[in-house]
Parts: C-alpha cells; structure tokens; sequence
C-alpha cells in the first residue's frame, strides 16, 4: 500500500455535522481518549437529555457514558439522566461480578470433561477490558467445537441449566420444545439458550449462549473454529481463577464478525439491533485495551477466510472511533483485508429471500440515529 | 432393519407429500420437496416414533444428502438408546 491510499483512507470522520444531542453520545463513547473541551461545550448546549437516556440506554451503553459523565462538573448534567445511568451502571457492576461465580463454574465444568471451549464477549470484556459497571452482559457466551455440542449441553444440565425460556411471573425456566431446540440448531451457529434461575442481586437468571459458528449459518466455519479453540489462552478472572478465551487476535476476529453478522441480517435490522453501539465500543476499546498483533490478525484472518466480516466491522468502527484513522497499524491492515468488491457494506441479506438483497443508500452515522431505518432499505432483486 | 428403512420412507412421503412408491434408500432429499422446515420436522417425527432423541451433531443439514443418511442416523441412535436403557 501506498501512503497515498493512507491518506484517502483518513477522510477526517468527524462529528460537527451531527446534531449536539448525537455528537455528545458518541464523544462520550471515546471513553479511553476524552475530548474534556468538546464535552463541557456540548454540555452547555441545550440538550434533549430524554433522546440521549434513551438512545444511549437502547444501545447498552448507558453504564459506560455515567462513568464518563461522572467526571464533569455535575451543573452541567440533567440530574434524572444521570440518576438512571447511574442506576444502570451499579446494577451493571453487581452483575459483573455475581456473574464471575457462574462463569467459575461452568469453565471448571468443561475444563474437568476436556470440551475445549472459550469464553466470549461479555463475560471477558466486563470483567478485563472495561472498567466494572461500563459493560453489561445478557448472557455468558462459549465458543465449542460443533462436535462437543451433545457433551457440553450435558454439563450444563448437570449444574442445573435448562434449554427455555425464563418466565419472570413463575421465577423458573420453561423448557423450549423439541422443534425449537432442533430449529435453532440446524438454522442457526448457536444452540437454544441455557438458562438457570439464580436469584443474585441484579441477576435473577442466567443464560449460557453455545457458539459454535462464526456467523449465522451453522455449518462452514468448522475449521476456524476449532484452530481458534486450539489456540485459546488462560485468563485470570478473579482470584487467580483461569478462564479460557481465544488469543488476542482470534478475539478481536470474533467480535468482528459477531458485529457482522447481526448488522446485515434483516431480522437484526427490523429490531434496530443491526447497529448496535456496544458492538462498535468494544471493537474501539479491545483495540485500545490490548496490544494487537496486527500482522497475526491479518494472517488469521486470511487463513479463515474472514476479510468480509472483519473488514465490515473495523470499516465501520473507525467511522464511529475517528482516533482509529490515526493509527497506522490499523489503517494498514484494513487496506490488506480490503475485498475487492465493498458493496456489500451498504447489503442486507434475509436468508429466507435468498432472491432479494436489500440495499442502504445513507451512510452509517446517518442509520447510526435513525430508529426507523428500516423504512429506508431499499429491496433490489439478486 | 427393512422395517426401520420402510418406516422412515413412509415419515419422509407424508411429510414430503411424495408418493411412496417413487421413494427408496438411495432418493436424494432434493428430490423429494423437502425444504429445510420439512426435514425439521422429518426428524422430530422421527424422534417421536423411534423414541429418540438425536445428537445435536447429528442436527445438521449438511448430514442428510439421501434418505439413507436420515435412516443410519437413526440407527446410530437406536443403537445408543439400546445400549444406554
């Protein structure tokens, strides 16, 4: 690559054009490079704190603008916003940590029977990347070998997990039938979610996801699964407990293309789940937080055939983390995975229309704030 | 055995609306109008049947090319069943 395609690669993403209400949520976002001076003057701007609250709340990263938020001068910041942030935000932090003994558990479980497996997303990034309280965790996330399924759903009944649904008027989980479980299985990378009532302060139930594609389609993506799983690494949690994660690179792979997959599925898209923030914020803080080896990622990611996905969601990314479009590192491995053919940033796919691709014409920080987006997809036949 | 592959043809042609006579263990599911839906509920037919319950690494598309494939899964699972009771 040329340091002219650096260049035209650094197209000075910024925020001004945005409304003050939008560009102070995602300043805030930049949570581990504050821009103080453009947040004291967005501050003092009048704001429509309900639409913030909420978007930032939707997004699940009401948690992470408290903590942000919590270091300015409190004159300046709508009191009832910051008292449901900070609601938010300890809820999220005793969460964290009550999940810790749940997670303990269950890696013991798979660690004793020799399922390889890793843990993902929350349960790594809420306990070792974020500060406790900034990220939340619906669910614990494992990545298996598709082989290990039967094996692994069997310990996690033994310690009292159950396929369901939680039903919060009962306070237990009622089991999913048979034809759920064996749909959500053959059409999707992931089995029906194990869920066990637990009674923790803030964390009533717990709901163990098993991963065992890397994107949506349950089969295909066997060989990358297993080199990731045979190249996981050890962390400790607390307490010099170990858990068992992917490697750096392999990790933040996986967040790319977990962001991938969700945002060009129309089912994600119709639940204004396709654009998530929290995806792209622990993307910005992953690659922040750890020394990425960025010619290993280049190389993993090539091997695995994964420069779609990957390219997809650091493409994106840097539209939302501008600082991203400074680090060389960074834009230099975004030209090597490049694809040749970049329309399918702007496609949506529905697996069930195989015929039919749906097309987007605004940019992402145009779609980022608009809730009613997909009114605006565009059906184009195949 | 002959009874196990007559009664998984006969599940696939309901299920399928194909006319039995048209199906043996070597018909290609394509073949026989089975959309991914239909060879969901093919297999919790047959699970019903059979009383069994298949291996979630059994529960993959990618497995059943012909009705043979559906019929040795079940055996392999028939098997385990037995020698597990």
């Amino acid at each position: 690559m040329n340091s002219n395609s650096i260049e035209l690669m650094e197209n000075n993403f910024h925020f001004s054009h945005l409304r003050a209400e939008h560009n102070l949520i995602l300043s805030i976002l930049q949570f581990m490079h504050i821009d103080k001076k453009r947040i004291i003057d967005l501050l003092q701007m009048k704001l429509d704190w309900v639409e913030i609250l909420g978007f930032l709340t939707f997004n699940r990263v009401a948690g992470l603008a408290f903590h942000v938020f919590d270091q300015f001068n409190k004159k300046h910041l709508c009191g009832q916003a910051m008292f449901s942030m900070s609601s938010i935000y300890e809820a999220q932090s005793i969460r964290t940590i009550n999940n810790r003994k749940y997670i303990k558990l269950i890696s013991e479980k798979l660690t004793k029977n020799k399922i390889p497996h890793a843990f993902l997303k929350g349960s790594f990034l809420a306990n070792i990347i974020y500060p406790i309280g900034c990220r939340t965790s619906n669910d614990i996330d494992i990545l298996i070998n598709p082989k290990d399924i039967t094996k692994c759903s069997k310990e996690l009944e033994a310690l009292g997990y159950i396929q369901g649904y939680y039903d919060s008027k009962k306070d237990n989980v009622i089991k999913a039938d048979r034809k759920e479980i064996v749909f959500r299985r053959m059409n999707w990378g992931e089995t029906f979610p194990f869920i066990k009532v637990v009674k923790e302060q803030c964390l009533k139930y717990i709901i163990v996801d098993i991963n065992f594609s890397l994107d949506w389609l349950p089969t295909g993506t066997e060989y990358a699964v297993n080199c990731l799983l045979t190249n996981a690494k050890n962390y400790t949690i607390e307490d010099n407990d170990l858990i068992s994660t992917l490697d750096k690179e392999s990790f933040l792979i996986h967040l790319c293309m977990h962001l991938y997959k969700e945002a060009i599925l129309y089912d994600t898209v119709i639940y204004n789940n396709d654009l998530d923030l929290y995806k792209f914020v622990d993307i910005y803080a992953y690659i922040y937080a750890v020394d990425v080896n960025w010619e290993e990622f280049i190389q993993k990611v090539n091997k695995f055939r994964l420069s779609d996905g990957c390219y997809f969601a650091l493409e994106y990314a840097r539209a939302i983390f501008p600082l991203l479009n400074s680090n060389k590192n960074f834009l230099l491995t975004l030209n090597k995975i490049k694809p040749t053919n970049t329309r399918y940033l702007y496609e949506v796919i529905d697996p069930s229309r195989p015929n039919i691709n749906y097309v987007w014409q605004e940019d992402i920080l145009s779609r980022l704030f608009d809730m009613k987006r997909c009114e605006k997809l565009k059906e184009m036949e195949v | 055995m002959e009874c196990l592959d007559e009664k998984v043809i006969d599940i696939i042609s309901k299920i399928g609306e194909v006319e039995k006579s048209l199906l043996n263990k070597h018909t290609n599911l394509n073949i026989t109008g089975l959309n991914s839906i239909l060879i969901i509920q093919v297999l919790i037919k047959i699970e019903q049947i059979f009383s069994i319950e298949i291996e979630d690494e059994d529960l993959d598309f990618s497995l059943y090319n012909t009705i043979e494939d559906v019929i040795r899964v079940v055996e392999k699972q028939m098997q385990k069943t037995h020698l597990t009771s």
